[in-house]
């Protein structure tokens, strides 16, 4: 089932661009009264892993449900390798879906679980039993093929459900929450387990979930949602490292998000003063500077924060501020740091250090230094004030 | 617990008598009715004998006898072929609205009183009754039909009076399938028609053997539907015993055909608890 090399480039347009597998084009849904997306694009490429995040109600699921069939869009159209699905039936789709609450049948057994959609399609019954027996090594539930969904414990019958979805071979696996009910411990385990799967079988799949470290550790593209809007779209790196708002930066790993009022700015570099205190020059890294009000939102990675108790010589330059502790927080491998970066800021600032900085002799009300390089402050979008 | 064995037989007692006098001592006065024999003038005769279930076992009996299973095992599959779809459509296709009143419709008939509802039957299916009437007017029938006295109308009857038996135990089952059941299965490649057969109608199945059961079971002791819509080319056990008792003036040989009655009911029950344990160990 893995696809070779060749396989994977013959799947590409002559033209040399990944011809998408799925295609979401300007989809409108709304519930009741509610709009959930509007004029919602998006496509997915062959055997790529692409991730939906985004806080509860920000359209994730839906999205799901449309591209399944299980919901039908007000407007736009949704193709699966070139052909219009929109209004096919959930059955006549190429596309499978591992549910959040599994929904395994509770009167077959595991082997006729997986099997039910080889059943359906009216397979012989021993390719049948080759299949299933494929799926069943495949998520590693050998063995068990007589036990009834009652008799599974939950990490079992998560792998049941992907079984079931794998035997039938779709061209896109549609994955809503697979592993929320799962103990972080095999929640771990099974995250790293489903990415092997997935590049082993160069199956597409489409994963929704709102947990942003299961996004960064799966995916090859994360799709960040908010409000049936795609806040960004990016490889998991680049969402880390270059957030386009204040939300991708809040939402993906953890940001100490400030204003500042853009100086001047050139093609290579902007002059910045945050939070009407700090000077500053960034790189430019986009189109942010040109804010008409001239203030934009800025984030500093807490990890990328220092914190010292004397200043720190001339040969480590960078920004430094001399701030209050307001509090120390332990957390074994590292701990956190709250700082009152000035006197009237009301913005939360905090460091992430991995050892506990002046052997963890930090009180509140101390006063330290803190420090970070231009080049880690990442500038967001602007800041729309009247 | 904290109270001594003492102490709570005492406090259980009340109950205890109340099962025992009016539960236990009518059934042990009817088994021990069923081995004693009649004397002249319905005397009964205090004196043990099998000559009662020897009787039992005469032809005219157990065609009776056979008559009631088949007309129960009729009901009961008549009432599961015209409720399915009652209930599929009240748990899968009904607005909450419709639903309820479907619902009351469908348990109406336990609210009127059931002689009522056979005179009412006694007008439709009557020699000059409506349906007679209608078929003639239409011109698909030249003389009168009789309906009346033929298992057409001693089943009908039952139909109607046990179709909610049916209904509500499978509306029941069917509402407690899971939307997300019925999603994956259309999701895995099933149409509707799939779905129905690989995943609503097994999961349906407690529902089916509930009704069945509730509906054979006092098929079987029924008599009042035999009686009036009925005639003695279709009594059943139910009318067999009431005659014994009124009619004859034969306790005996009705007491020893009602343990029979219990027997039969018994091993029904006997049945359904199979199933029930078998359902709740797999579900």
């Amino acid at each position: 089932m893995t696809l070779t090399t060749e396989e994977k480039a013959a799947l590409k347009a002559p033209w040399g661009t990944v011809a998408p597998l799925l295609e979401i084009r300007g989809i409108s849904k709304s519930f009741g009264r509610a709009d959930v997306l509007s004029d919602f694009s998006l496509s997915v490429n062959p055997a790529e892993f692409l991730t939906l995040v985004g806080p509860s109600g920000c359209g994730k699921t839906t999205i799901l449900r449309l591209i399944a069939g299980f919901e039908k869009p007000r407007s736009g159209r949704i193709f699966l390798a070139g052909r219009d699905v929109t209004d096919l039936a959930p059955y006549r789709r190429d596309i499978h879906t591992v549910f959040q609450s599994y929904a395994l049948f509770p009167h077959y057994d595991v082997f006729e679980n997986v099997a039910f959609s080889l059943r359906i399609r009216g397979l012989e019954e021993e390719s049948v039993r080759e299949r299933v027996a494929e799926a069943l090594a495949l998520t590693k539930l050998a063995g068990l093929e007589r036990r009834k969904p009652d008799q599974l414990s939950g990490g079992q019958m998560q792998r049941v459900a992907l079984a079931r979805s794998l035997a039938g071979r779709p061209s896109l696996l549609l994955l809503d929450e697979p592993l929320g009910a799962l103990d972080l411990k095999l929640r771990r385990e099974m995250q790293l387990e489903l990415k092997n799967i997935q590049r082993r079988l160069g199956i597409a799949f489409v994963y929704v979930t709102h947990d942003q470290e299961e996004a960064t550790t799966m995916s090859d593209r994360i799709v960040v949602l908010n409000r049936g809007r795609i806040e960004q779209l990016g490889e998991p790196r680049e969402i880390y490292e270059k957030p386009r708002t204040s939300f991708v930066a809040n939402f993906m790993g953890a940001a100490n998000v400030l204003e500042a009022r853009v100086l001047s700015s050139s093609a290579s570099s902007v002059e910045l003063k945050i939070e009407d205190e700090i000077d500053c020059a960034v790189p430019n890294s986009g189109p942010a500077s040109a804010a008409p009000s001239g203030r934009v939102y800025v984030a500093v990675r807490p990890e990328r924060v220092a914190v010292h108790a004397q200043r720190p010589d001339d040969q480590a330059p960078g920004i430094l501020a001399r701030v209050q502790v307001k509090e120390h927080v332990f957390l074994g491998h590292s701990s956190q740091v709250y700082l009152k970066l000035f006197e009237k800021s009301r913005r939360p600032f905090w460091a992430l250090c991995r050892s506990a900085p002046m052997n963890g002799a930090l009180a509140p009300g101390q006063w330290v230094w803190a420090q970070f390089r231009p080049e880690d402050v990442l500038m967001l979008e602007p800041v729309e004030r009247t | 617990m904290g109270r001594t064995p003492l102490a709570s037989h005492l406090l259980l007692s009340p109950a205890a008598l109340w099962v025992l006098v009016l539960l236990v001592s009518p059934v042990a006065l009817l088994i021990l009715l069923s081995f004693a024999k009649i004397g002249a003038y319905g005397r009964i005769l205090w004196r043990f004998s099998l000559a009662n279930f020897a009787q039992i076992l005469r032809p005219a009996y157990l065609w009776t006898i056979g008559r009631t299973l088949v007309y129960a095992g009729a009901t009961a599959s008549i009432c599961l072929l015209l409720g399915f779809p009652a209930a599929y459509y009240l748990s899968f296709a009904a607005d909450s609205k419709r639903k309820n009143l479907l619902l009351f419709a469908i348990m109406l008939p336990f609210w009127t009183s059931a002689l009522v509802a056979i005179y009412c039957w006694l007008i439709v299916l009557g020699r000059e009754g409506l349906l007679n009437t209608l078929l003639l007017r239409i011109g698909f029938l030249s003389s009168p039909f009789s309906f009346l006295n033929t298992p057409f109308s001693v089943i009908l009857g039952l139909v109607y009076f046990y179709l909610p038996y049916m209904v509500l135990p499978l509306y029941a089952a069917l509402e407690k399938i899971p939307q997300t059941l019925i999603e994956a299965s259309h999701d895995l490649g099933a149409g509707d028609l799939k779905t129905f057969l690989r995943v609503i109608l097994p999961l349906s199945w407690p529902g089916v053997a509930s009704g069945a059961i509730l509906i054979f079971v006092p098929c079987l002791g029924d008599f009042l539907t035999a009686e009036f819509l009925g005639g003695p080319k279709t009594y059943l056990l139910g009318n067999l015993i009431d005659n014994q008792f009124l009619a004859a003036q034969n306790w005996p040989l009705g007491a020893a055909l009602t343990v029979l009655l219990m027997g039969l009911l018994m091993s029904g029950l006997y049945f359904y608890g199979r199933v029930e344990v078998e359902e709740t160990s797999r579900v």
